[in-house]
């Protein structure tokens, strides 16, 4: 089988991220973390 | 905003759930100080439980891990105004953050991973395990499904979370329910 042309693959990525919902593919700013233990 | 449960507080070695040691069930929250303030997310944690009830276990105390100095100021401050508020000695702690270890897989986002056709679908967006859990759309669907959240807020943002046509109605409608 012959390798996927660079087209091709090119697509096929693009596919994959348009998967990925809206809000996942925003930039965020710079994230502070935060921790808490709730019982 | 990015979410995953885990353990901390401890000094036991790469817990897990069925061996905690001294560590406590924990939330890690990723957050953009731009658009939610930590004072803001201190709020919530207080409003979530009653500080003056006093832990079963290790496992299942309540304590606020903070990261820094600033974070430590506004964790006593608001600790201070709970407990003049309420009028009692709180059991609630303020503690140094130390290690995080992230628990499970089957224990994140548990709502959405119980709800079959909702983790289908994220499953599709995220082949890796690592890639749901930090999803903020996984985050955001989980708590809907867990009773959190307006029918407002999830029509201001349902175009963002990605979910299919039906999946999107379904949503709606159990939110919409629960009213």
């Amino acid at each position: 089988m012959s390798a996927p042309r660079a087209e091709e693959a090119g697509s096929e990525r693009a596919r994959e991220v348009c998967r990925i919902p809206p809000i996942d593919r925003e930039i965020p700013g710079l994230l502070s973390t935060a921790t808490f233990a709730l019982g | 905003m990015r979410t995953r449960v885990g353990y901390s507080g401890g000094s036991a070695p790469s817990p897990t759930y069925h061996r905690l040691g001294d560590h406590s069930e924990t939330i890690q929250i990723d957050f953009d100080p731009e658009r939610v303030s930590y004072e803001e997310l201190l709020y919530s944690f207080w409003a979530s439980h009653d500080p003056r009830r006093a832990a079963w276990s290790v496992q299942y105390k309540n304590a606020v891990f903070v990261h820094d100095a600033e974070q430590r100021v506004a964790a006593e401050r608001t600790r201070e105004r709970m407990a003049r508020a309420l009028g009692a000695e709180l059991h609630t702690e303020v503690l140094p953050a130390g290690r995080f270890y992230r628990a499970e897989g089957y224990h994140q986002k548990y709502r959405l991973r119980g709800s079959g056709p909702f983790a289908a679908e994220f499953e599709e967006f995220y082949p890796v395990e690592a890639d749901l859990v930090d999803s903020t759309s996984a985050a955001r669907v989980n708590g809907y499904l867990d009773g959190y959240g307006t029918i407002e807020q999830l029509e201001w943002e349902i175009d963002r979370l990605g979910l299919s046509a039906s999946l999107s109605e379904r949503l709606r409608a159990e939110v919409s329910r629960r009213r």
